[in-house]
């Protein structure tokens, strides 16, 4: 009987610790516990047996931190395969030799553990590297004979989303997963039990739950959570408490009694599949099978939520309507066209946060131009974007590549745009969804364009809804546009819209949503018509609204639409906007120094939001160059110096460059977009390493500078910045490194480059160099400080 | 108040509230690369206050330690599960038969709030990277002075911290230290094959436990050969 079907009516018992137990057997501190399959097959087969006849359904092999990484087949050390083999063997054999006269089905899943690795990019770990490594895993458990791959203990969303990819792509097996929260209900990298809700579901696993690191009492809240929100059945494994040293001895606070206690409790609040983690021994699970005999489980229920999510949070399309940010796209935005065209990611992610600022809830990504290579850059925002917001996106593209890539790199489950009722754009676009999860953006167009009535446009939603059915996908996870056209160019395109959103909300029982900002294109004035038309289209139950955030009349209209609809508790939230309304004076937080006008004062005390007052004033009546001239390098010059002469430290260098970059703004303004400025610098901290403020700090100061400069990031190969080099024709190359494990990285950068590019000069800096080891490893140059670089580049540069 | 127990011989855990770690100011602004002393403008100490009171909305301080018998002799120290060929953290452990191994961060969302300023401010990014220096040693050395003080009652003595990277101790001892606390699974601290610490602001240390009050004060600046550091005391 396969596990699923068994758990349809049925509570699951799965083990309690393993850790604990070994270590009672034996186990020394730092001894693989993985290696007694091979070596003690005897002992993990008694524990299996133990687990079993103690009332265990499901026991978890021992191969929790079974992978590659350990595991090499090298110096003595077994291959994962035969590590993992062996012990899905002890636990079979466990199951036979367990006496089992009532014929209880029981059942072994292979155990995966977390990698103890963090992912990029807040690690070093690449995504597909992990998908590969579990990959591997999952292969040998499945050959071996498991029933079915439980996924535990992860603490990183993005980490449990590779496992989980790793299980679909290399095996059929059930896929349970189980992720360890913390007191505070989230995981180590900040997601919620709704958010893992959101992505496991689309990912299609078949339960999910919480295991270790809380004790049954303080997991209650977690499991409660879940159940609440999640269609599929959850599963619960607790410590037995919270460790505690007493006597200098480890003892866990929970006992078997009152672990299994609170455990009937899980049970009555709808937990499926129980058992113990950390500290827990086969008593616990004897008593806890005891105490539950006669309880029914609790039915699992479709929640019906139509929900996306980030790495963190989730956003729920339900009556408040869902602001999706749309300024992240090059169409009609030349800087952005510019900066894409540039690989100037930076630009896009301040995009992306001023967008969260201004209150959006999801924000679109949309990077498609001609030239690009689409695939690779949507899938590089998507990820640099969320290394930094917390806001789940929106993949918008009419590339399936692209979308694919994108997708399968999201760490959440993404909102897609979009699929249409073509035949083509859903054969190709369904598949993805159903593999790597998503609620898709479905446009009421196919191969007849789009029908001129709200009639034409209901039967195009349903034919999708029918087909997106057909692949598996819950009509939860779609959402459709019925399209707002120009009213300019078509004068029912209003009334059409309007009247196709409500059929689609009330006979089809789906969610809408809108590129609002259409209705108004070819017209003047166009906020006030958006808007007007944004609070129609909600009237008629849109539930979100592709917008930009920044408009105050679209803000507006929002909070009002939720004040008045009741979707504002005590309409805090829309007091609070027009307090901030009312403050939105242009001197509002000047900083308690004395007011400075002049603009070269105001950028050598740092003083940002007032040098862009003094240079819009000074543009009144200077040309811009001049102000560049005259005012601000001068400004930047008696800085520069001043901290040479350690009469200026390095923070209020810093205030003084974020200052000048606040005048260089209003400059730009009114000079044409294309202001170049000569060959490229290129930056990165060489591979390996990932501290990159020094980097970061040097790039600023550059920049004032007037330098143009590439920056690659950090963790970046000596290939790669050959690479960039060489296509932006740089002069000078600046390498940084924290760490001394680093410095042969830069080392190997300097002679690939020094062969590759001769009249390139390398600077080097960061924390572990000196003048000494910079002469060593080859560098043209040694700077000590961010302003040795600018004053390096000059002589390079401007010589 | 004791807020730390001393751990046992299997990894403890412990977790602090931002209210429980003071973060040292001076500290904040040494490493930020104001000379001590300095007086901040209204405009600076805004910055540093603003970037401090976001850096307590994300901090998450945890550690977790192991008390575990030693032997340090000529030049090596023997662990049990494994051995460090060190002679300054012998000579730091000399006359120790024990000592507690530990880790201590502040979390990662410290790590991706800096990134975060980055974009917007590195005069910000400064200000959060100090703090986040200053905060995992203030949680270090919080752990170490409670520890110190609940010893004392049995008349034992707390050697200074030392961690992989003072003197000849090679960061390679990064890697031991932190399985032997299980770091991943209990606090979230991993090393990367160039054997870097993410979260970046975290510590991993040794500290000796001994019979008697020979605390010799080693100064690990004295041990560094970076003597241009801009930090050194």
């Amino acid at each position: 009987m396969n596990i699923l079907e068994y758990a349809k009516d049925h509570l699951v018992y799965l083990d309690g610790g393993t850790g604990t137990v070994l270590q009672s057997l034996g186990l020394q501190p730092g001894e693989l516990p993985e290696l007694w399959n091979l070596r003690h097959p005897d002992r993990i087969v008694s524990l299996h047996r133990v687990y079993f006849e103690n009332g265990s359904n499901l026991v978890l092999t021992n191969t929790f931190g079974a992978n590659r990484l350990k595991y090499t087949g090298l110096d003595g050390l077994p291959t994962v395969a035969q590590v993992v083999e062996a012990a899905v063997h002890c636990a079979q054999e466990g199951r036979k030799a367990a006496p089992n006269p009532d014929n209880v089905p029981r059942f072994v899943a292979l155990d995966i553990g977390p990698l103890g690795r963090i992912l990029e990019p807040l690690g070093d770990l690449p995504f597909e590297e992990a998908v590969s490594i579990f990959s591997e895993t999952v292969r040998a458990g499945a050959a071996a004979g498991a029933d079915l791959v439980f996924i535990e203990t992860m603490n990183d969303c993005y980490e449990t989303k590779a496992a989980v990819l790793a299980a679909k792509e290399n095996c059929s097996l059930p896929i349970f997963v189980s992720n360890t929260y913390d007191e505070t209900s989230k995981l180590m990298t900040g997601a919620t039990p709704e958010a893992m809700v959101a992505m496991l579901e689309g990912l299609g696993v078949d339960a999910l739950g919480a295991n270790c690191s809380l004790g049954p009492k303080q997991m209650v809240p977690v499991i409660r959570r879940l159940v609440a929100c999640s269609s599929l059945p959850v599963l619960v494994k607790p410590n037995a408490g919270m460790p505690r040293s007493v006597n200098g001895e480890t003892v866990f606070d929970v006992g078997a009694e009152e672990f299994s206690d609170i455990m009937t409790e899980m049970v009555a609040a709808g937990a499926r599949f129980v058992g113990g983690c950390c500290g827990t021994n086969p008593e616990f699970i004897r008593l806890l099978c005891q105490k539950t005999a006669n309880m029914e489980p609790l039915p699992v229920t479709e929640k019906h939520r139509s929900v996306i999510s980030s790495y963190s949070d989730c956003v729920v399309f339900g009556d408040s309507p869902v602001v999706i940010g749309e300024r992240i796209n090059p169409t009609g935005r030349k800087r952005l066209k510019q900066a894409l065209l540039e690989n100037n990611l930076d630009y896009l992610l301040r995009e992306g946060l001023s967008q969260q600022e201004q209150g959006a809830h999801v924000l679109d990504v949309n990077v498609g131009l001609p030239g690009l290579d689409e695939a690779a850059l949507l899938q590089q925002a998507a990820t640099s974007l969320q290394s930094v917001c917390t806001l789940p996106l929106q993949l918008d593209s009419s590339d399936p590549a692209a979308l694919e890539r994108a997708m399968r790199c999201y760490n959440g489950k993404p909102l897609v745009n979009s699929v249409n009722g073509k035949k083509e754009s859903m054969e190709a676009v369904f598949p993805l969804v159903k593999r790597y999860g998503g609620l898709v953006v479905c446009l009421t167009l196919d191969e007849n364009g789009i029908p001129d009535t709200a009639d034409g446009r209901l039967a195009i939603a349903e034919k999708i809804l029918k087909t997106a059915v057909s692949y598996g996908i819950r009509p939860d996870d779609l959402i459709f546009d019925p399209l707002a056209m120009a009213v300019s160019a078509e004068p029912s395109a209003t009334k059409v819209a309007l009247q196709a959103v409500r059929l689609i909300r009330t006979q089809l029982n789906c969610r809408t949503v809108l590129g609002v900002s259409n209705i108004s294109f070819g017209l003047p004035a166009r906020t006030a018509l958006t808007a007007s038309f944004l609070t129609m289209a909600l009237t008629e139950g849109l539930s979100a609204a592709i917008v930009n955030p920044g408009s105050l009349e679209i803000q507006k209209a929002l909070r009002a639409y939720n004040a008045l609809m009741g979707y504002d508790e005590n309409c805090s939230d829309y007091i609070g906007f027009s307090t901030a309304l009312a403050d939105v004076a242009p001197s509002a937080k000047v900083p308690a120094e004395k007011s400075v006008s002049d603009l070269t004062e105001a950028i050598v005390h740092g003083l940002a939001s007032q040098a862009a007052i003094a240079a819009a004033a000074a543009l009144e009546t200077v040309s811009p160059l001049d102000v560049v001239n005259e005012q601000i390098i001068p400004a930047l010059d008696i800085v520069g110096k001043g901290f040479e002469r350690k009469t200026v430290y390095l923070p209020q260098l810093l205030m003084a460059a974020e200052a000048a970059k606040a005048a260089f703004d209003k400059v730009k303004e009114r000079l044409p977009a294309d202001n170049a400025h000569g060959p490229a610098i290129v930056l990165a901290t060489v591979k390996g390493d990932i501290h990159d403020i020094g980097k970061n700090i040097v790039k600023v100061l550059l920049q004032n500078y007037g330098f143009s400069v590439v920056d690659l990031g950090r963790d970046v190969s000596a290939e790669m910045i050959l690479e960039a080099a060489r296509q932006h024709g740089s002069p000078l190359v600046g390498l940084s490194a924290l760490m001394t494990t680093t410095v042969p990285a830069m080392e190997e950068t300097i002679a690939l480059l020094h062969e590759q590019l001769p009249s390139c000069r390398i600077a080097v800096g960061g924390a572990v160099l000196t003048q000494e080891y910079a002469d060593r490893i080859g560098a043209d140059c040694y700077c000590a400080t961010a302003m040795d670089t600018v004053r390096y580049a000059e002589s390079i540069l401007r010589s | 108040m004791t807020r730390f127990s001393l751990p046992s011989s299997a990894a403890t855990l412990f977790q602090a509230s931002p209210a429980q770690i003071k973060i040292p100011f001076d500290e904040v602004l040494r490493y930020m690369g104001f000379q001590r002393g300095y007086r901040l403008s209204p405009s600076e100490q805004e910055l540093v206050a603003a970037a401090l009171r976001d850096f307590e909305a994300v901090v998450s301080y945890r550690a977790c330690a192991c008390r575990m018998p030693l032997l340090a002799e000529d030049g090596l120290v023997d662990f049990g599960a494994f051995r460090l060929d060190s002679a300054n953290l012998a000579a730091n452990l000399r006359g120790c038969r024990e000592g507690i191994v530990f880790a201590a961060t502040v979390g990662i969302e410290a790590d991706r709030q800096r990134m975060r300023a980055s974009l917007s401010s590195v005069a910000k990014a400064l200000v959060l990277e100090a703090a986040g220096t200053a905060a995992v040693e203030a949680l270090c050395n919080a752990l170490c002075a409670d520890w110190a003080e609940a010893l004392s009652k049995s008349g034992l003595f707390l050697r200074p911290r030392f961690s992989p990277g003072y003197g000849d101790l090679p960061l390679t001892a990064q890697v031991p230290l932190l399985q032997t606390l299980n770091s991943f699974r209990t606090v979230g601290i991993s090393v990367t094959p160039e054997l870097l610490m993410i979260p970046k602001k975290s510590v991993s240390a040794i500290v000796g436990i001994g019979e008697d009050g020979c605390r010799q004060n080693v100064q690990t600046c004295e041990l560094c050969p970076n003597t241009a550091c801009l930090f050194r005391r």
